[in-house]
């Protein structure tokens, strides 16, 4: 039998047509990054949910929590020991401790952001979820069942902190020679401040809450806070004491941008 | 048995290379794709170093973890910094990375960096979770 130049022409166009197809459907179904994020995400959700419950300050024994503690720990803003031992930098989380049998709960946690803002990439809208059986001690040998629960996701406020952190790490090791990042931020949040002491702090406010987050610095490159788009002529300012910048209410882009001689934070300012 | 011409011939070869040639550019392009969109060993090394860490420190007792990755072809610079775990990943002919990641909790400073590597993370009873 004889292949016919048809067929032959016809095979690879099926060839092509079908790799087109294939094409089409990963790029509009299957984000990798999205994915790749999930699965961090979900790691690091149970690896820090089991470290809150075996070592943290309001465990009395591995699993077994103090409810005076979480009293003092889980109610009102977040202690710096707190901080110290249970924070992620590129993640921010909501713990939850509920007795499932005097129904009393502990809360604490930075996730205020509106994480169905249209301003935010579908990455940092991923939201992962832990839980955990624990008993709940109450004194004189008391021990009530219970469950606590870590929700975890990247906001605004941990994707500013975790880029400014590493931009300075990888600079100084001269893994990178220029680093820019892109970070949206949502139209919740009224300003921003930026404290330096010993440590750098950035603060997000929205409404009556402030949510902040710290990291230990290293003397360069140095932080510059950089007025955006509003403000072109003003030159960029070194970062000293406290820095506090309006936002537009609208979806902004903050820039983190880095080279050997300094880290320049750019903020639309109102 | 099949009588092709020249022609035919022609073409089915022009095909078959086509077609290779293409299956060739799909695998570099999903490769780039994967770099770029974080599933890379820089990406992967950096989480599962602060995870590790993460996790040790709520382990009983005295722990010794170790991590070892033998990969041949990709050469690693490894630096921790107080929480953060960054990882520098190079493949041969190809493209850099460098990815980071952080811990819950302070791990001091270290540096490692080769064609392979070993990280043992250590938290003895009383004293904090420290890498070697």
């Amino acid at each position: 039998m004889r292949t016919s130049l048809t067929k032959i022409l016809s095979t690879i166009i099926s060839y092509a047509l079908m790799l087109a197809v294939i094409f089409f459907v990963i790029g509009k179904y299957l984000d990798l990054r999205v994915e790749s994020f999930s699965v961090d995400a979900t790691r690091h959700s149970t690896n820090l949910l089991q470290l809150i419950l075996t070592s943290s300050p309001i465990v009395k024994e591995k699993l077994i929590l103090d409810s005076d503690k979480m009293d003092n720990y889980l109610s009102g803003s977040i202690k710096k020991e707190w901080e110290d031992s249970c924070e992620l930098l590129e993640y921010d989380y909501n713990l939850s401790v509920y007795d499932l049998e005097n129904k009393n709960e502990w809360k604490t946690g930075k996730l205020i952001f509106d994480s169905s803002s249209e301003c935010y990439f579908d990455y940092q809208k991923i939201k992962t979820y832990s839980e955990m059986p624990v008993s709940i001690y109450y004194g004189d040998h008391t021990y009530d069942p219970g469950i606590a629960n870590l929700i975890l996701m990247r906001t605004p406020l941990s994707e500013l902190a975790f880029w400014t952190s590493q931009a300075s790490l990888r600079i100084r090791k001269g893994t990178d020679t220029e680093i820019i990042k892109d970070i949206r931020i949502g139209k919740e949040i009224d300003h921003i401040k930026f404290t330096k002491s010993s440590d750098i702090t950035i603060c997000m406010k929205i409404g009556d809450s402030e949510i902040c987050k710290s990291f230990p610095y290293k003397s360069y490159p140095e932080i510059k806070i950089c007025p955006g788009e509003c403000i072109l002529d003003q030159p960029c300012k070194k970062l000293e004491g406290s820095v506090k910048c309006n936002l537009p209410g609208n979806c902004n882009v903050i820039t983190v941008s880095a080279n050997p001689d300094e880290i320049n934070i750019t903020v639309p300012v109102s | 048995m099949a009588k092709y011409t020249t022609t035919d011939i022609i073409i089915i070869c022009f095909g078959i290379i086509l077609d290779i040639a293409i299956i060739i550019l799909i695998i570099g392009e999903a490769e780039k794709q994967m770099y770029i969109f974080g599933l890379r060993p820089s990406e992967s090394t950096s989480t599962d170093i602060a995870g590790l860490a993460t996790i040790s420190k709520g382990l009983v007792g005295k722990v010794d973890l170790v991590y070892r990755n033998v990969t041949q072809g990709v050469f690693y610079k490894i630096f921790i910094e107080d929480r953060i775990v960054c990882v520098y990943a190079q493949l041969t002919g190809a493209m850099n990375t460098t990815d980071c990641s952080s811990a819950a909790f302070n791990l001091g400073e270290d540096e490692f960096e080769g064609n392979g590597f070993e990280v043992t993370i250590r938290k003895d009873v009383e004293t904090d979770v420290e890498l070697k």
